[in-house]
């Protein structure tokens, strides 16, 4: 549809592209499909990286539920008007005690670019129907399911974070480079 | 269904003005009538069919904007659609409401709940009766305009307050209010009243591959 970025799924045009990992000024937005504790939800989300730090944002249909989350030097900070306003230096203990689910968002930078936080995490290559790649990491198992170009970079299309039976696919519509602040 | 116009739909400005500080002194009475007009309203509304744009402000944020239609047939039927800037589909059968969304090619199946508070497109098609054992209902009237604003009774309801207007008979807008103060609203383009909608508009079969959650 017009608002959507074009889609480059073309796999040449995707191997020839510059990956994304390392890069730390950009924004993503898309959909998330969230299934934990029998419950799922389906929201939009938007992530913008800057350096180490983020701000993000989701919400369900008709804005239900409306969430902000801003990543400063480590410390998490989520606001949503039926939880409140809550901050945590250990934000995998903050996430699980508000949804139950110990998601470590402060790896999310690194993740939604496709890749592990951690230069040492051992990256499993798929192949065909499988996806592209795969890594675990603080108990997360992440597969990126398919890529996309854009904005000239290579960045995931597709993602799968499973962890026991807390499930979240992430869909990315528009990525786009922000200029470092 | 026609695309709606590109207009800049109509926000409306909070300012106290004498009308709500008529509101804040609402009497059971007055609020028994509220209700009441409101489930006549409802009631008279078998069918309901319309465009929408939904615009969602949120502090520090630009305004998010969505474009769709919406079916709505009692009992308990509708057919939520969002086409732009991205696809998402709710459809109710009356038993079920089915949640599709074809980015993530998957499908949440739940139970159609008595709560109108999760669902609001409910109030066009569930039980007119039981509005005033789910909101506290006041009215106020602006020339043609008639709005009933809704408070929900329910503590755990996703939203503080949802004012739905009326010009004639026809419904024009609905305001969703939740408790971090994000506004959304929703104003209905060229909306028909009591037409005869299509079975097919309130069943839905998700394509092959769909992932499907059942709660």
């Amino acid at each position: 549809c017009a608002n959507r970025a074009p889609l480059v799924v073309a796999p040449e045009v995707i191997e020839a592209s510059p990956s994304a990992r390392g890069l730390t000024h950009w924004q993503a937005e898309g959909k998330a499909g969230v299934t934990f504790l029998n419950s799922s939800i389906t929201a939009t989300f938007s992530w913008q990286r800057q350096g180490n730090n983020f701000d993000a944002s989701a919400a369900g249909p008709l804005n239900q539920g409306y969430t902000t989350l801003s990543g400063r030097n480590g410390r998490l900070t989520i606001d949503n008007g039926w939880i409140g306003h809550h901050e945590s230096n250990q934000p995998d203990i903050l996430t699980e005690a508000i949804t139950g689910v110990p998601l470590p968002v402060d790896l999310l930078n690194a993740w939604l670019s496709g890749w592990p936080e951690n230069p040492l995490t051992t990256i499993r290559t798929l192949a065909g129907e499988q996806g592209v790649r795969q890594f675990t990491e603080q108990g997360w198992q992440v597969r990126v399911l398919s890529e996309q170009v854009q904005d000239g970079y290579r960045v995931p299309l597709r993602l799968l974070l499973t962890q026991g039976r807390n499930r979240i696919l992430l869909v990315i519509q528009r990525w786009r480079l922000t200029a470092a602040s | 269904a026609p695309a709606p116009p590109t207009a800049k739909p109509p926000i409306a400005i909070k300012v106290a003005t004498p009308e709500q500080a008529r509101q804040a002194a609402y009497t059971p009475a007055q609020e028994q009538a509220a209700s009441a007009a409101l489930a006549a309203r409802l009631a008279a509304m078998k069918t309901l069919s319309t465009s929408f744009t939904q615009t969602t402000q949120s502090r520090g944020a630009p305004d998010k904007v969505l474009t769709g239609t919406l079916q709505a047939r009692k009992p308990g039927q509708f057919r939520w659609e969002v086409k732009q800037p991205f696809s998402q589909l709710i459809v109710a059968d009356g038993t079920s409401v089915f949640i599709y969304d074809p980015d993530l090619q998957q499908l949440l199946v739940r139970p159609l709940g008595e709560a109108w508070g999760e669902t609001p497109a409910l109030l066009f098609t569930g039980d007119a009766s039981q509005l005033a054992e789910q909101f506290r209902v006041r009215d106020s009237q602006r020339g043609a305009m008639t709005t009933y604003h809704l408070t929900p009774r329910a503590k755990d309801s996703l939203f503080t307050e949802l004012n739905l207007s009326f010009k004639g008979d026809l419904p024009h807008a609905m305001t969703l209010l939740d408790a971090g103060n994000q506004r959304t609203e929703v104003a209905f383009f060229k909306p028909q009243r009591n037409i005869t909608l299509r079975d097919e508009q309130f069943s839905f079969t998700p394509p092959a591959g769909t992932d499907i959650i059942r709660e």
